[in-house]
């Protein structure tokens, strides 16, 4: 059994778009859509699941490439767009929070620098359970949500 | 002799009999050959779901486009308009919509986007943070075609009642950041400037694209002539 994790922990390590398991905490897809170089927020989108037996909470996320990350939540009501900010976020074990267009999502604030497809930023989750750094892609700017299994 | 024929029982009944018959062509006649399409039921769905049959002019309009000029209904003439509401410090929804409408753009058959092309605008509901040239360089990032226009609150309160828009103003973090929370719906300005069709969320490519090739339709068929 031991055997196998670490097998597996090798090969997960060696894809390009790190899905990084740590803690109980599993990240994977994480994909920024590229916008206007003028734009002073971008979207962060990706999956969280906890494979852990414990519940984890997120309390902040940062990244050295934004000048500050929120983790909020697009509401749409009859046809009214509000945007609820999530201080934290507990993920039960088991259970996986998936951040996509329309609902969760990261608030990315203040690039740094110029961003453009393919660029790999890392961003780190401060949770419960320790730090959890992943890395997440610039992409181009589509409506094609299905990013969970691209890598 | 004449007064029994014409008082006989068979001759009444025959006279009714023709009446019968000349009553029942007539309305034959009426089902089959009065137009389906003067009806409001006879709206095909993809019309049906989206279009505003008694469509308000839009007036008193002193928006700033995205080259500060004034836009005013002058420039609603003469094209369709689609126009949705957002700010530029909004990562989700208003990327996603400007996608959405430039998909939409890309699916266009030919003969609805020959000239006068539509208009694909954005309005910015936070003037404040989004100047004329920041909403141009945004919205082109997405179709160099689109444009974006603003204007103080108060002139933007007189675009967004006439259309049923509405948006508010969350406060600021500490970092003076503020998020603008806004109507999502997608409106359709017709060329006299009345605002003739809403698409609301959730927003689909397809529902787009055909609603508005069969709004186009319809509109000329049946509400071009009026004043």
């Amino acid at each position: 059994m031991k055997k196998v994790s670490l097998l597996s922990l090798c090969f997960l390590l060696t894809w390009p778009v790190g899905q990084t398991v740590a803690a109980g905490l599993a990240v994977s897809g994480a994909w920024i859509p590229e916008a206007p170089p003028v734009a002073k927020v971008m979207a962060g989108y990706l999956t969280i699941k906890n494979n852990g037996s414990k519940p984890v909470t997120i309390k902040t996320v940062k990244s050295p490439d934004f000048g500050a990350i929120e983790m909020h939540e697009t509401v749409t009501e009859d046809g009214f767009s509000k945007m609820i900010r999530h201080t934290s976020l507990t993920i039960e074990p088991g259970k996986q929070a998936v951040f996509q267009h329309g609902g969760m999502h990261l608030m990315l604030f203040r690039p740094q620098h110029a961003m453009k497809q393919n660029d790999l930023l890392t961003i780190t989750l401060e949770t419960s359970d320790g730090p959890v750094s992943f890395q997440a892609k610039v992409k181009p700017a589509t409506l094609d949500e299905d990013h969970s299994h691209q890598h | 002799m004449n007064s029994d024929k014409t008082t006989s029982l068979p001759f009444v009944l025959l006279l009714l009999g023709i009446t019968l018959v000349g009553l029942l062509a007539g309305l034959f006649a009426w089902k089959t050959f009065s137009s389906p399409t003067t009806t409001a039921q006879a709206m095909p769905p993809d019309v049906a779901n989206h279009y505003i049959p008694d469509g308000r002019p839009v007036v008193g309009i002193q928006m700033t486009d995205q080259d500060g000029q004034p836009f005013t209904e002058a420039r609603f003439k003469g094209k369709w308009s689609f126009l949705f509401f957002g700010f530029t410090h909004c990562p989700d929804v208003c990327p996603t919509t400007l996608l959405i409408l430039k998909t939409v753009w890309d699916k266009l058959p030919a003969e609805a986007r020959q000239a006068p092309e539509p208009q694909m605008i954005f309005v910015s509901v936070d003037p404040e943070r989004d100047t004329p040239a920041l909403l141009k360089s945004y919205t082109h990032f997405y179709n160099p075609e689109f444009m974006g226009m603003t204007g103080p609150a108060d002139k933007l309160d007189i675009l967004t009642t006439q259309v049923g828009a509405l948006y508010g103003y969350e406060d600021g973090d500490k970092e003076g950041e503020y998020t603008v929370n806004h109507s999502a719906q997608i409106v359709l300005i017709d060329p006299k400037g009345r605002f003739r069709a809403v698409f609301t969320t959730p927003h689909q490519v397809d529902e787009i694209v055909n609603g508005f090739v069969a709004i186009r339709d319809y509109y000329a068929k049946h509400q071009e002539s009026r004043k």
